[in-house]
């Protein structure tokens, strides 16, 4: 890894820390406010690809387990790791990765609908596919009710897609990093 | 940047990290396995004795715990409704004590100390291609970098404030990530022109 890439992979996690600073926008539609935070994993993978993206989130997971206080509401520690939302924050570090992945993948073509696409299927829902297991597990509850308490959860996390995606077309615009040439193949 | 940390010179706190860590590990593992309320209401009681040891104030259980009210409180109601309020409570208890018992490894050891078994522990893992200087490096820039970034956003807020335009919207954070993608280019060339892989 070239130094370059660790300090864009410390700047990620940075900016997911940052997110967590944003206050929670309260719709009166639903029930749980929306959070930032979870733009960060999708920001990193879309703009860092597979690689950076996904190391990036999880140095953000070392800090918040030193006992930094960076998620949202100033949680931090190791106690977060053995709550019942420790799936979703795993889930930060694999769904960047596969957006990241995925993002390499369509870069040449990459517009506002695939970079959606990518941010829905590989962002928000492999963050969910690993939260609700864990919440069963650790609350007791089983996956069925553990589904119906996490679907609060996703109208907001589509929102958090569609900005996602719109930034990572500009930032695409402005500052691409992932090089056209090796796009595909992360090892240089 | 503040750390969770609560300084102090109890027997708690003089304990090495590694121990505190392993002590962590072993301690959560016997909490998961544990289904009956006597026993875990035994173990709540040690931790809450623990964190009297480590003389943290009683203020440091209740903020730990404070967060994790609402998930907690939903958890609590569909377990009462599911299988009636014994396993609710234990399920409580069970969480609680986790969380309690990790967050006092957190609250009894400086940042400092946290980084450098972090930076030994990583040592062996140089043969998968993780360098322990490299994730020092990385910590260290990523805990820089977050005041740095919230000093942009402000900056940002009120240069929109400036232009009249209405509160600023979650697009503001592109600007601040172009923004600082290019402060970044030159401290990246900043490090590597002071030879930081052959030094090391």
């Amino acid at each position: 890894m070239r130094i370059q890439d660790i300090v864009y992979v410390s700047l990620f996690a940075a900016v997911t820390a940052a997110l967590g600073l944003i206050p929670p926008i309260y719709l009166a539609i639903l029930p749980v406010p929306i959070t930032a935070q979870a733009l960060g994993p999708l920001l990193a993978g879309s703009i860092l690809g597979g690689r950076r993206g996904g190391l990036s989130q999880a140095l953000f997971l070392l800090l918040v387990a030193m006992g930094l206080p960076l998620l949202t509401g100033g949680r931090g520690g190791l106690g977060v790791f053995a709550g019942p939302s420790a799936g979703y924050l795993f889930g930060f570090a694999l769904a960047a990765f596969a957006v990241g992945w995925a993002t390499e993948r369509w870069w040449q073509r990459l517009g506002f609908v695939q970079a959606l696409a990518i941010n829905l299927l590989a962002g928000v829902l492999v963050i969910h596919a690993c939260g609700i297991p864990v919440l069963a597990a650790v609350s007791g509850l089983g996956l069925a009710k553990a589904l119906w308490g996490d679907a609060v959860f996703i109208p907001g996390d589509c929102l958090k897609a569609v900005i996602a995606a719109l930034i990572a077309v500009f930032v695409k615009r402005g500052y691409p990093l992932i090089d056209q040439r090796t796009a595909g193949s992360p090892n240089r | 940047m503040i750390a969770l940390h609560v300084p102090g010179n109890s027997p708690v706190h003089r304990l090495p990290v590694g121990a505190k860590l392993l002590g962590c590990l072993i301690g959560s593992t016997i909490l998961a396995f544990l289904h009956s309320p006597g026993p875990l209401a035994l173990l709540l009681f040690l931790i809450v004795g623990l964190y009297a040891l480590a003389r943290l104030p009683a203020s440091a259980m209740l903020t730990t715990l404070r967060p994790l009210l609402p998930v907690l409180s939903i958890i609590f109601i569909a377990q009462t409704a599911l299988s009636g309020w014994l396993p609710a409570a234990t399920a409580m208890l069970r969480i609680a004590s986790l969380v309690l018992l990790a967050a006092l490894v957190t609250f009894t050891t400086p940042l400092s100390a946290m980084i450098d078994a972090i930076t030994r522990a990583a040592r062996p893992l140089g043969r998968f291609g993780i360098s322990a200087p490299k994730l020092g490096l990385a910590i260290a820039l990523a805990l820089r970098f977050i005041p740095a970034l919230a000093k942009d956003w402000r900056e940002i807020e009120d240069a929109r404030a400036a232009r009249g335009a209405s509160r600023i919207g979650f697009l503001g954070i592109g600007t601040l990530i172009l923004r600082t993608l290019c402060m970044t280019n030159a401290l990246g060339d900043a490090i590597a022109s002071r030879d930081f892989e052959s030094r090391r």
